[in-house]
């Protein structure tokens, strides 16, 4: 037991050595303003939930099998329809990576710059807003294909399926509205059964859906004159819905700047020849 | 040497043995998720002069207590042994407070955690307690329950006020029985902070729970009060409404939870209807949470895949295969989104409309003055868990 252990201090000295080259290394870069983001940060920040381009790839591809699969169910497409559906759809697909790319580019190029790395971010909210309300909207070349592939019974049978798919989702956010204002501020089965119909009347299903859909439909709500929710609500049920909807008065323009609302909106899908007319 | 190196294992070996047995003492006195809240209504040297109602529910045994049932009072200061099986068994105790509690939740949550692994299949498991080590406490840290109530007590009184105020527009109580209800309300309150304090500092512990809305808590034990104070009729209009606003929610929650799955597989209407169906036959509460509302298609709740995937495509299936569902997400608790308005008081007929305006308007300003900015627990949980990367990165 007399045997003494060999002396360990200079191990002990090795992690704090360790975390003082650290500091001085991340602080030198931050000196000299040489933040260094990676290509996994940029493919973070683009394609958030899916992670990388990779999956967000394998992502859209198996939506749009999906978004074909209902179409061809809706419809019954021929074979050549299906193709060209699917054509469209990886044009949508494309288009979107080749912007990627460009603004890959453009990062690679300026990574080590903060300050440009953040200019880099006003390329990259398209693509993120893009990705939020989905490729195959109202926009893509998908949309625009299938008004001019399909024929016309084809496209009211789709019409009609589209239609009630935007009643489910429009019944879905009015629900949110009404079970939101509960939270906050009760209101009873009569009360909920009339704001319903109110907003059923006075709002319109949204052309674009996205995790910010509640923002959307209350900023559709705050539009609708006070006097129409004051003949529902009392005093103090009011006052916590006016709060409610003044926090959404004024987004207007970040909506749009995140892709949520748009100007066309209320426009419906219309058929080659009614869109000739219209023009 | 060697003995002495043997005789020191042999000492380590009983401490751990000696430890395990203590650990497994305190995991049956600790309760696996939920934690009762005992609703009083009166105080304690009040307790016989209670109406029968009160004293129908401490009476009530609390195993045949319903999760969507009023919430019975408690006062018995012996020891209650409770059957809770949830995935897996445990016998709880609830008795006066003790110390002992923090360390129960830590070892329990570390153990509860191995049987968790241990036993995927949720069979359960039984542990037949130890009468000498029954003592088992939720009661939160004072300190811990003094600052919850400074930082989150007022957005409680905006429930309570609320519903308070919801129940006068539909009962219409006389200002006696309003008062008795209020006086009611301020005991109920602090009672259900007690367990959300408490439940937060089993959260900080690893130990989350879902069981999120203060209101419905909230609603539960004032409808207890109504039942004491109101009439029969009055207080049967209010359960009631009660009833009309828990199934409203419930719709709306498997609306959206539909409309998440729609947006992400392309439902048709049959499958839709189906689904619906399904999640109806199955719905979980924390559905209803407002972040899963508000943030519309961001999160997709933990829904029965055993029962959905029969309704689905193939493709669907695959696509919902990869899909991630957040089911160890926790919003954390839910007040409602009224923080930064001063309500108006209720006004009666004695007391006239300008001074109960001009008393609010006092009280708007003072709460203005030391408002911190965007106080909702809710919120700020919410924007900690949604918060984009390159604005965090600016």
């Amino acid at each position: 037991m007399s045997k003494q252990h060999p002396p360990t201090s200079w191990r002990s000295g090795i992690l704090p050595a360790a975390i003082l080259i650290l500091c001085v290394t991340h602080f030198d870069s931050v000196a000299y303003g040489q933040v260094g983001w990676t290509d996994q940060q940029l493919d973070q920040w683009v394609f958030q939930q899916y992670g990388n381009a990779s999956t967000a790839r394998a992502r859209l591809k198996e939506l749009l099998k999906l978004y074909t699969e209902d179409v061809d169910q809706i419809c019954s497409l021929s074979d050549a329809q299906k193709q060209k559906l699917q054509l469209a759809g990886q044009g949508d697909v494309e288009r979107f990576f080749r912007k990627y790319t460009e603004v890959k580019t453009k990062f690679q190029a300026i990574r080590n710059d903060q300050q440009k790395v953040n200019k880099v971010f006003q390329d990259i909210r398209p693509l993120q807003a893009k990705l939020r309300t989905g490729l195959f909207d109202r926009d893509s070349l998908l949309q625009k294909c299938l008004v001019n592939t399909i024929n016309r019974k084809q496209f009211l049978q789709y019409l009609k399926v589209d239609k009630d798919r935007q009643r489910f989702h429009h019944e879905a956010r009015i629900g949110v509205i009404i079970s939101l204002l509960d939270q906050a501020a009760p209101v009873t089965a009569e009360q909920r059964r009339e704001l319903s119909e109110l907003l059923r009347r006075e709002t319109k299903p949204l052309g674009k859906s996205s995790q910010y859909d509640y923002y959307a439909m209350m900023h559709q709500a705050a539009k609708i004159d006070d006097g129409k929710f004051q003949q529902i609500l009392d005093d103090i049920q009011w006052q916590v819905f006016n709060q409610q909807l003044g926090q959404m008065r004024g987004m207007e323009q970040w909506l749009k700047q995140n892709g949520i609302l748009s100007d066309d909106d209320d426009s419906e899908i219309l058929l080659p020849d009614e869109q000739v007319a219209a023009e | 040497m060697l003995r002495k190196v043997q005789s020191l294992q042999r000492a380590t070996a009983a401490c751990t043995s000696g430890l395990l047995a203590v650990s497994l003492t305190l995991v049956i006195t600790q309760p696996c998720d939920a934690f009762p809240v005992d609703f009083v209504l009166t105080a304690p040297g009040e307790a016989r002069q209670a109406k029968p109602e009160i004293q129908e529910a401490k009476e009530a045994p609390v195993d045949a207590r319903k999760a969507d049932g009023p919430i019975p009072a408690a006062g018995n200061k012996k020891p209650v042994i409770r059957g809770v099986v949830r995935q897996k068994a445990a016998v709880v105790a609830v008795g006066a407070a003790e110390a002992a509690e923090e360390v129960g939740v830590v070892i329990g949550n570390l153990i509860n955690g191995l049987f968790r692994r241990g036993n995927p299949g949720g069979k359960a498991i039984i542990v037949k307690p130890n009468a000498k080590a029954l003592k088992i406490v939720a009661k939160p840290d004072a300190k811990a329950l003094q600052n919850f109530e400074a930082q989150f007590g007022r957005h409680f009184d905006q429930v309570v006020k609320t519903e308070l105020h919801f129940i006068r527009i539909i009962c219409q109580p006389t200002r006696q029985q309003y008062d008795a209800m209020a006086t009611d309300g301020k005991l109920i309150r602090t009672k259900t902070i007690r367990k959300f304090s408490l439940q937060r500092q089993k959260g900080n512990r690893g130990s989350q729970s879902n069981d999120s809305n203060t209101r419905t808590l909230i609603a539960e034990g004032l409808l207890l009060s109504a039942k004491r104070h109101l009439s029969a009729d009055q207080a049967a209009i209010y359960e009631r409404e009660l009833i009309a606003r828990k199934e409203a929610a419930k719709k709306v929650a498997i609306l959206v939870t539909a409309g998440k799955l729609d947006r992400r597989l392309i439902l048709d209407i049959p499958q839709r209807a189906q689904i619906t169906k399904v999640l109806n036959e199955n719905w979980n509460p924390s559905w209803g949470a407002p972040q899963m509302l508000m943030r519309g298609g961001q999160f997709l709740p933990d829904i029965p895949d055993l029962k959905v995937t029969p309704i689905l495509t193939d493709t669907q299936k695959k696509v919902l295969k990869t899909t991630t569902q957040q089911s160890n997400v926790f919003w954390g608790f839910n007040v409602g989104r009224n923080q930064g308005i001063v309500l108006r008081d209720e006004e009666w007929d004695e007391e006239s409309k300008d001074e109960a305006s001009d008393k609010a308007e006092a009280t708007n300003k003072v709460d203005d003055a030391d408002k911190p900015g965007g106080d909702n627990a809710v919120e700020a949980v919410d924007t900690k868990q949604t918060e984009s990367a390159p604005e965090g990165s600016k």
